[in-house]
């Protein structure tokens, strides 16, 4: 295959911008899908995908195109995934391309995500074609967003497409810029095999497959190839591209985009980022890999069902496999159980891992509140690491605690920016800067505790601005803080799996929210349930379940049956979803009430 | 087909909706009343049963039906089974006039179950019913009148403002009319009424439990059996034809909305009353009951009465038995049922948790 006619690009863009919409028509426009078998956003494979509008994994599909210069060009498109949580999915994404379009809403303009996902971009040396989308709407102005694009990231956008993916309007001349201005791979095809592994996934039939992108060389079924990281050698069984069904090939050539099945059954030995070659023939030099990105949010996942915990193990280790984010260990709780104290890069990775455990490998979730990582410096000069506020020592060892800071980039129309500057200092947060943007827009810069973040923050921040600000934030370090553990009683009994670390200074108020909000989840029993929240051993917050007196309904007669009945059998599945801790039954909700923050 | 013994016609009509009601019901409209009633009687006329042992007729407001409308209709069931042991009738005191009794009375009705739910003005404004007790004495003296002396009255409580006090002095107002039986029944909000669309919120479950304690204990000390959750009778006057769900029993439900048993399949007909006058998609659901749907139903049905569910009649085989014992083991502990070699009862405790009861019954039946 000729190299030159070869195209390898990305999409980024904001949630709802229209990335997916926009791939959705440049797969018809190149007849790559039947408008028959069009499904409404083709790349988003998972169904957690198509119904959140977000896409989470990775995909990468052939298209053939002939251009206006009568050439017929093989592009490769590769989604990348559009949340601040998936940073670390888009560089991968990023680095198997030339090129990125960047999608930027005409009504909306450019995003504090955007920005982020944009500064990778150019970090991994891409070509940026910014594309304009939803000119059709009444409230589009594309000449301020391309203006803004301009002063923001500084990149050329006066001749950027103006489209609608939504209607398909000038669809042709996103691809026309592509070729125009994507430069070609430039591999070399007689060089010894380099292929970077950008994805992975685990098929019950033909072990673990490869998402790649051949660098160098080529590569075909029979060869033998060594995966260079994890020192794994296998013999290629199947390999070809995806349109975006799977195609076989004979052989995959430098500057290709496709899959390879070797019969690979340990998911140890593929590891995103590694580099394949032949066993034969090795380069010399494997591609620079991903950086490990830390985990940034821990919580607890335990199976409702005790028995489940093999199963649970097993679902994260799959996960695990395209998903090398999710960081787990095995822990205990004496509420809780045997269960996995889980990292995540954020609470939408978090969110998302969750339901995946819960619809794809069927097993309910108990999942504690989320928690950052404390650094703690003991009396005795010692450090240790607490990412489980259960295992917090007791405060006559602690010297101090230090918790993670992280800058916070909060894009904002001006009306909003008073508001929101309150919410982050109501947040513990620090101001740093007012940028502007343009006539409408501002930049607000704080430092914020994660913790703060890992709470409510998102959600009020989209409220507060009626979903018009957007928000972005990086790791800055770790900051002494005033913090202290909060324990949770239920009938008198800590529920280790309910403590959590919190300010000093908030710790009365979000006591009493916290032991509100359980009265109001904890359904009643057959007992009263007094429930506490305490710092060391004093009590700062209490609030009583009341028992509850009768559960019977009063009318029973013939027309009644199945209604009574399925109203039990809803009752009955409820009660699957608690968690019996002592002798009080508590529901899922319940473990993630300490992050309730209703002021 | 079986032998059925109980037959169940509703009304699907009332002169005024009440904010609480979500049975299937309407305005009253004189010609849809017309067709509902002339297909009534056709379905009354192909049941098999040619003979019952009790028949009720409820909705709706079955007395909100003309006078010509309930002749019609009595006429019709009295031909098809002359004799019936127990025949009710639902009746309104606010539509209800001296003609209409001794019409129902001529045909052979012999049980009345009267809507009262209060006796403060009060109260009976706040759920939109529009009588007074005035007319509650009026229209049981009818009924004496008549020869009905089986009559059965319904109070409500957990109303909305509704004090314990208030719901004394309406026990004690109908005790003055010395009933042969009454049904207490807690106000439950519902979503597709007035009540669930302006969101009132229930009363609490603490309130609700302290009234019915407060009814349990005022009508066993005036002499009455209380006979089911919500069922009280004196001089063993119970309701046969509801007996008959409790135990069981087969039924047949004629009208809109009405609900089948007969053996193990139950059918719902449709709750549009259009489509029923015309004869058209007319079941909304049926389903065959498996084996534990039945036994299932037959606890949670049974278990309502203050009697034993022999073993014999929830299953033959002893392998539900022993699943039944163990799943309450517990439940027997807590003083909640009483297992023995003949069956199982529910106690005056239990009988306050029988939702707990028959959801750890179904837990056990899931492992």
């Amino acid at each position: 295959m000729d190299q030159s006619r070869i195209r390898n690009f990305s999409i980024i863009a904001h949630i709802d911008h229209g990335k997916s919409t926009l791939a959705d028509r440049i797969l018809e426009l190149t007849h790559t899908v039947a408008m028959r078998d069009m499904q409404h956003q083709i790349l988003d494979s998972l169904d957690l995908e198509r119904e959140r509008g977000i896409t989470i994994k990775l995909n990468a599909v052939q298209l053939q195109y002939k251009a206006r210069d009568g050439e017929i060009y093989t592009l490769h498109l590769i989604d990348t995934p559009g949340h601040v949580d998936f940073t670390y999915e888009v560089s991968r994404s990023l680095a198997a391309c030339e090129g990125a379009v960047l999608v930027v809403d005409a009504a909306q303009g450019i995003e504090a995500q955007t920005l982020a996902n944009v500064y990778l971009a150019l970090d991994n040396d891409l070509e940026i074609i910014p594309v304009i989308n939803k000119v059709d709407l009444p409230s589009a102005d594309p000449q301020r967003v391309i203006e803004a694009i301009e002063n923001t990231i500084g990149l050329q956008a006066s001749d950027a497409p103006l489209i609608s993916a939504k209607n398909g309007l000038n669809i042709e001349d996103v691809l026309e810029a592509i070729i125009k201005k994507v430069p070609a791979p430039r591999g070399d095809i007689n060089k010894p095999l380099k292929a970077l592994v950008f994805d992975s996934i685990f098929d019950p039939y033909r072990g673990i497959i490869a998402y790649i992108r051949i660098v160098d060389g080529s590569l075909k079924i029979g060869d033998k190839i060594l995966y260079i990281a994890t020192g794994a050698e296998y013999e290629v069984v199947e390999c070809g591209i995806r349109t975006p069904k799977e195609v076989k090939k004979n052989e995959l050539v430098a500057g290709e985009v496709g899959w390879v099945a070797a019969g690979v059954k340990s998911i140890k030995d593929v590891r995103v980022g590694d580099t394949i070659t032949h066993v034969h023939r090795p380069t010399l030099e494997p591609l620079q890999g991903y950086r490990e990105l830390n985990s940034m949010v821990f919580c607890g996942l335990y199976p409702t069902d005790t028995s489940k915990y093999n199963d649970l193990r097993d679902a994260l280790d799959k996960l695990n496999l395209n998903d090398a984010a999710l960081k787990f260990e095995a822990e205990t709780s004496v509420a809780l159980g045997f269960g996995f104290r889980c990292g995540f890069l954020g609470l939408l990775h978090m969110d998302v891992v969750q339901e995946r455990i819960e619809r794809e490998y069927r097993i309910p979730l108990i999942a504690t509140a989320p928690s950052v990582v404390y650094h703690v410096y003991l009396t005795d000069g010692s450090m240790i690491i607490v990412d489980n506020p259960s295992f917090l020592p007791p405060v006559q060892r602690i010297g101090r605690i230090e918790e993670p800071f992280v800058k916070a980039t909060i894009m904002v129309p001006n009306e909003y920016v008073g508001a929101l500057m309150d919410l982050c200092h109501k947040k513990r947060g620090i101001y740093i800067d007012l940028v502007v943007i343009d006539d409408l827009r501002r930049q607000l810069i704080y430092q914020i505790p994660l913790a703060e973040i890992v709470y409510d923050f998102f959600d009020r921040l989209k409220s507060i601005s009626r979903g018009y600000a957007s928000f972005d934030y990086e790791f800055i370090g770790y900051v002494e803080s005033k913090l202290v553990k909060m324990d949770i009683l239920l009938n008198t009994e800590v529920v280790d799996a309910l403590s959590v670390i919190v300010h000093r200074d908030f710790a009365y108020g979000r006591g009493k929210i916290i032991v509100e909000k359980l009265k109001e989840l904890i359904p009643r029993q057959q007992f009263e349930i007094p429930v506490q929240a305490s710092i060391g051993n004093k009590v700062i917050a209490r609030s009583d379940i009341k028992a509850l007196r009768k559960n019977v309904l009063a009318k029973c007669y013939g027309g009644d049956i199945s209604r009574k009945k399925k109203l039990l059998e809803k009752q009955k599945e409820g009660k699957k979803r608690m968690k019996q801790v002592g002798n009080v039954e508590i529901p899922q909700e319940a473990f993630m009430a300490v992050l309730s923050m209703d002021e | 087909m079986s032998h059925v013994e109980h037959i169940y016609i509703h009304i699907p009509f009332c002169t005024h909706i009440c904010a609480y009601c979500d049975f299937v019901k309407s305005r009253y409209q004189p010609q849809l009343a017309d067709k509902v009633v002339e297909r009534l009687i056709e379905d009354i006329n192909h049941v098999d049963s040619i003979s019952i042992k009790t028949l009720y007729i409820g909705g709706g407001t079955p007395s909100a039906l003309s006078l010509n409308q309930l002749e019609l209709l009595c006429q019709s069931i009295a031909q098809k089974w002359p004799i019936i042991q127990e025949w009710s009738v639902e009746i309104n005191p606010e539509d209800m006039t001296f003609e209409k009794m001794s019409l129902l009375a001529k045909y052979g009705v012999n049980r009345l179950s009267m809507g009262v739910q209060a006796t403060q003005p009060r109260l009976l404004e706040i759920i939109t019913r529009h009588h007074s007790f005035e007319d509650v004495k009026k229209v049981t003296a009818w009924a004496h009148e008549c020869g009905i002396n089986d009559i059965s009255y319904d109070l409500m409580y957990g109303l909305p403002t509704q004090s314990i006090e208030e719901f004394e002095v309406s026990m004690h107002d109908v005790l003055t009319l010395n009933p042969t039986h009454l049904s207490l029944y807690a106000l439950t909000i519902e979503p597709n009424t007035a009540f669930g669309r302006q969101k009132i919120q229930p009363v609490d479950n603490e309130l609700e439990g302290q009234m019915y304690e407060c009814a349990i204990r005022t009508l066993t000390q005036a002499g009455y059996e209380h006979y089911e959750v919500s069922s009280f009778t004196k001089n063993k006057h119970y309701s046969k034809h509801n007996l008959s769900y409790w135990k069981y029993a087969n039924f047949i439900g004629l009208g809109p909305g009405a609900a089948s048993k007969v053996n193990n399949r139950r059918w719902t007909n449709t709750k549009n009353i259009h489509h029923y006058t015309l004869n058209e998609k007319l079941i909304q659901e049926d389903i065959q009951l498996s084996e534990y749907d039945q036994v299932i139903e037959k606890l949670m049905m049974g278990l309502r009465l203050n009697q034993i569910v022999s073993w014999n009649h929830i299953n033959h085989g002893s392998d539900i038995r022993n699943k039944v014992e163990k799943a309450l083991e517990k439940t027997q502990q807590q003083g909640w049922v009483i297992l023995n070699e003949e069956g199982l009862q529910s106690t005056a405790s239990g009988r306050l948790f029988l939702h707990d009861i028959i959801v750890t019954i179904m837990q056990a039946f899931d492992e």
